[in-house]
């Protein structure tokens, strides 16, 4: 500890959600340095983002790509169902079929998205196949129709989910289907190029910000 | 600013999260800002007991998470989120005995708990487990 204590002092940095979520504050990080913040990853649950209690199992993750000032500029970069959420859904007797993809956005972000259905019934091979192939289809033309923002919206809150359900359909009797994982393989290399700028917060307004807020009228 | 009006509405919480891997040998106990990238604190079951056999107890737990929890507080954070480990792989995938009672001192210091997750590496498949063919012979 005494080592970190000579150091220079941390700031700390804020970031936001994406407008596309809402630009909600997601967490505090600190750092002696804003290059240092830039690549960090922070998890939270779709409940945060829009106080749905229902969706508390939904883990988002958002990496940040830029710091101005103190405040971070985050990306969706992925998501996955809770460990426990999704073993609730594993039962006897009945089967399920995963999809894992790779997809390129139509703002080309590379992305690796893994769909899910869970039948009523025990289903035959063949029919396994046919549904993979629907899950293919659907989010393959997804992909080509949307931007990378729009995808993450589809995916998280459920509209490719229910496309896959209603085609799924016709081949078998889903109980559940969901996008219940994806990740951002690559970003575009514009999006990054930006320079990181400067820290311009003195430590006076730093201490401004530790007192505490003012209680809202 | 929407948002800012919104973050004045509701009670500051600063967050940290507290990652505890826990084996059948040891406890540690490591408290992280959210992206899991600054270490504000970290304690282990060796840091309070001297046989290499107590580490992993409920007691060094306790000590462990009290003494990352004074930490926390100097350091000002009132919320976390557990993340609880237990080795993985070929290996235990059940937590340590000392897991309970460090998320449990943790609980009693009065910081508020959000998720508990279990983040033990499970894998799709994996190599031989060690032991050999007969079994590890004691």
């Amino acid at each position: 500890m005494r080592k970190g204590e000579q150091k220079k002092p941390k700031q700390s940095y804020i970031a936001y959600a994406p407008p596309y979520f809402g630009s909600r504050e997601l967490g505090e990080t600190w750092s002696s340095d804003p290059e240092k913040v830039v690549g960090r990853v922070m998890v939270t649950s779709l409940y945060a983002l829009t106080d749905d209690f229902t969706k508390q199992y939904l883990l988002l993750k958002f990496k940040i790509i830029r710091v101005k000032g103190n405040v971070c500029e985050t990306l969706f970069y992925g998501h996955e169902y809770g460990r426990e959420f999704l073993r609730s859904l594993v039962r006897r007797g009945s089967t399920r079929i995963d999809g894992i993809f790779d997809v390129e956005t139509r703002d080309g972000f590379k992305m690796r998205i893994q769909a899910t259905v869970f039948t009523i019934n025990r289903v035959s091979h063949s029919r396994q196949k046919a549904v993979r192939k629907v899950m293919k289809q659907v989010i393959e033309e997804a992909a080509q129709r949307l931007t990378h923002d729009q995808l993450a919206q589809e995916m998280v809150l459920g509209k490719t989910a229910s496309d896959i359900f209603n085609l799924v359909k016709k081949i078998v009797l889903p109980r559940n289907a969901g996008i219940i994982k994806s990740k951002v393989l690559k970003i575009p290399d514009e999006l990054l190029k930006e320079p990181v700028q400067q820290m311009v917060t003195q430590p006076t307004t730093q201490k401004e910000s530790e007192q505490p807020t003012p209680p809202a009228q | 600013m929407s948002s800012a009006e919104q973050q004045q509405q509701r009670p500051r919480f600063k967050w940290g999260i507290v990652h505890i891997y826990s084996s059948y040998n040891n406890i540690i106990v490591h408290l992280t800002d959210l992206t899991g990238a600054e270490t504000i604190a970290r304690a282990s079951g060796g840091m309070f007991v001297d046989a290499g056999r107590l580490e992993p107890t409920p007691y060094a737990g306790m000590r462990a998470a009290t003494y990352v929890m004074e930490k926390a507080k100097e350091a000002g954070i009132n919320a976390v989120h557990i993340r609880v480990r237990a080795p993985g792989g070929v290996k235990s995938r059940t937590p340590g005995p000392a897991t309970q009672a460090a998320i449990r001192t943790i609980a009693r210091s009065g910081v508020m708990i959000g998720r508990i997750e279990d983040v033990t590496p499970l894998p799709h498949d994996s190599v031989r487990k060690k032991g050999g063919r007969r079994g590890r012979r004691v």
